[in-house]
């Protein structure tokens, strides 16, 4: 028998899932032969979005720390692989490795500290340096260009752009799962759940609850790191207000509840399902900010009758019946 | 095996545990009674490196480790079944029982350990699947003390095991951790059911709001009048 292995992972509905998750996936790799330039663009913010949920997955899903600053990540990410590409001329590639570098050292640093307080407590403090390297990248003028922002090049072949960036967005997105699954089999992902269910415990189990968390940490910064390396290219401009809006933190964060907090394909069905329900909010009640107001409710409804998100009834575990729906209610004490 | 020297221990500033000295030979089963707030957990805690102690010595083995990270003490044999039991919800039984061994790396003796607390909790065998949430009380208690000798520990410190459990139920786990305790692992009990911890103890040790009050051989204790009538309302 295997030690701490996942055999529960593959039983039940699952099975189906996976399979259906395979063809899906096949799709989207052959879609750029066939699809125009917007559903190319539209597929790749999904993509970035999916890539940072699966990272806020690491910390606020499996860990159960509550962080609303993983914007800096994002943030951090696109300015590291800008400035590597404009002040040290590197291509890419290697750019990207220094934003995701960059990103994953500001998450240690800052995580030693910051992941011992719990609670609101962490979740403001993130919320507070997210803000805090927004605003340094909008007066440090001399090294980040301050509020006028950073130009990069278009990517060459410029007529291939589009599907550079679709491919390049799908490929951190796979990346993003598999990691996921790998971490998650292994003694890391176990670290994790078991500070999210009792971290005292964890710590008697001779768990380092502090490795635990900082790694879980890392690595969300690594996806939210890319994912700003990516859109920071493609976008050509890297400015402050847009690349360390909080509105990115948020928008991980519903994607991943959503989908399935602490599940491997949850955060990833959130982002599609995210983008769907904002998408035909816009076209019903294009009013303003009013689409955000009914977004506000349904995250309350989803919050409150599938704190676990939509993976429960899609992999079976639970029915999609009013009376699960309301014994979610009891159970989770909402 | 362990020793503890004028050990201070508190939150903040406000002080729990005032000057405590003990001791727990190898081999021995000593219970540590006292009413509620005594600071038997407090005490437990600070064994285990979860609280760091203001000032004092504990000692393991000759070993120094007050204020030593959790994770070097339990690598270092002491392993405590917590108040509450404290499982991990949402993983199955068999993950939280896996969870003791998770700083081991001897895999060949972790399956026969497994094997072994599977044998003494034949419940738990019947259960692997299920999460550990949705178990009954005395089931988690057992899960708990299964996952507690899954870390193969030299020490192993119970706390409040009979706590909100039938008799027959604490007796039943009793006769399975006095098996561990024949296999010789070293075992210190923490109740506020005297008489129950008397009972399975070769010494005891009686806290009382911050401060140990007596000690001596648990059958001795058992006839000593304060203790009858402190604590066993005879």
């Amino acid at each position: 028998m295997k030690i701490l292995g996942l055999e529960k992972f593959f039983s039940g509905r699952k099975g189906w899932l996976w399979g259906l998750f395979g063809l899906f996936m096949l799709a989207l790799a052959v879609l750029p032969l066939f699809a125009s330039g917007f559903w190319l663009r539209t597929l790749t913010l999904i993509f970035l979005l999916a890539a940072m949920a699966e990272g806020w997955n690491y910390i606020g899903g499996y860990t159960g720390y509550a962080a609303f600053g993983n914007v800096a990540f994002f943030g951090i990410g696109a300015y590291g692989t800008a400035l590597a590409m404009l002040r040290l001329h590197f291509s890419f590639f290697p750019a990207l490795l220094v934003g995701v570098a960059a990103a994953m050292l500001f998450a240690i640093v800052i995580g030693l500290p910051v992941l011992r307080l719990k609670g609101h407590y962490f979740a403001i403090a993130t919320v507070a340096l997210a803000t805090a390297v927004g605003e340094v990248a909008d007066y440090w003028t001399d090294f980040t260009g301050g509020s006028a922002g950073l130009t990069l090049p278009f990517f060459d072949p410029i007529e291939y752009s589009g599907q550079f960036f679709y491919y390049i967005s799908f490929l951190l997105v796979i990346f993003g799962l598999w990691l996921t699954y790998f971490v998650m089999k292994g003694k890391m992902g176990y670290s994790w759940v078991a500070v999210r269910e009792d971290e005292d415990a964890a710590k008697m189990m001779g768990i380092n609850t502090t490795w635990a968390k900082v790694s879980a940490f890392a690595l969300s910064a690594l996806m939210a790191g890319a994912a700003g390396a990516i859109y920071g290219y493609w976008n050509t401009f890297v400015l402050p207000e847009e690349v360390f809006k909080i509105d990115y933190t948020l928008q991980m964060i519903l994607s991943t509840v959503l989908g399935g907090p602490g599940t491997i394909l949850g955060p990833f069905i959130g982002a599609f399902l995210y983008y769907i329900l904002i998408t035909l909010l816009v076209f019903f009640f294009h009013v303003g900010a009013f689409h955000e107001t009914i977004l506000g409710v349904i995250i309350i409804l989803v919050m409150v009758f599938t704190p676990q998100g939509l993976m429960d009834f899609l992999s079976g575990k639970k029915k999609l019946t009013l009376s699960s729906l309301l014994e979610n209610i009891r159970t989770h004490k909402v | 095996m362990l020793e503890i020297k004028n050990l201070n221990v508190g939150y903040g500033e406000v002080q729990v545990l005032w000057d405590i000295d003990m001791e727990v030979k190898e081999g021995e089963v000593v219970a540590l009674v006292g009413s509620n707030g005594a600071g038997k957990t407090t005490l437990l805690y600070t064994i285990s490196g979860l609280l760091h102690p203001m000032s004092g010595s504990i000692r393991f083995n000759g070993q120094e480790i007050a204020g030593l990270p959790s994770e070097e003490i339990v690598d270092l044999g002491i392993t405590q079944v917590p108040q509450g039991r404290k499982l991990f919800a949402g993983m199955t039984v068999k993950e939280n029982i896996l969870m003791g061994a998770y700083h081991r790396k001897d895999k060949k003796q972790i399956q026969k350990d497994y094997e072994f607390v599977l044998e003494l909790f034949p419940r738990m065998a019947e259960r692997l699947s299920q999460p550990a949430g949705s178990l009954s009380g005395g089931e988690q208690q057992m899960c708990a003390v299964a996952r507690g000798l899954m870390a193969a520990p030299k020490l192993l410190m119970i706390d409040e095991l009979s706590l909100g459990l039938a008799p027959i139920i604490v007796e039943n786990i009793y006769e399975a951790v006095s098996e561990v305790i024949k296999r010789g692992t070293t075992v210190l009990i923490v109740e506020q059911d005297v008489m129950l911890a008397l009972e399975q103890a070769d010494r005891a040790y009686v806290l009382d709001v911050g401060h140990m009050r007596m000690s001596g051989p648990a059958k001795e204790m058992m006839d000593n009048p304060v203790i009858k009538e402190a604590y066993l309302g005879l």
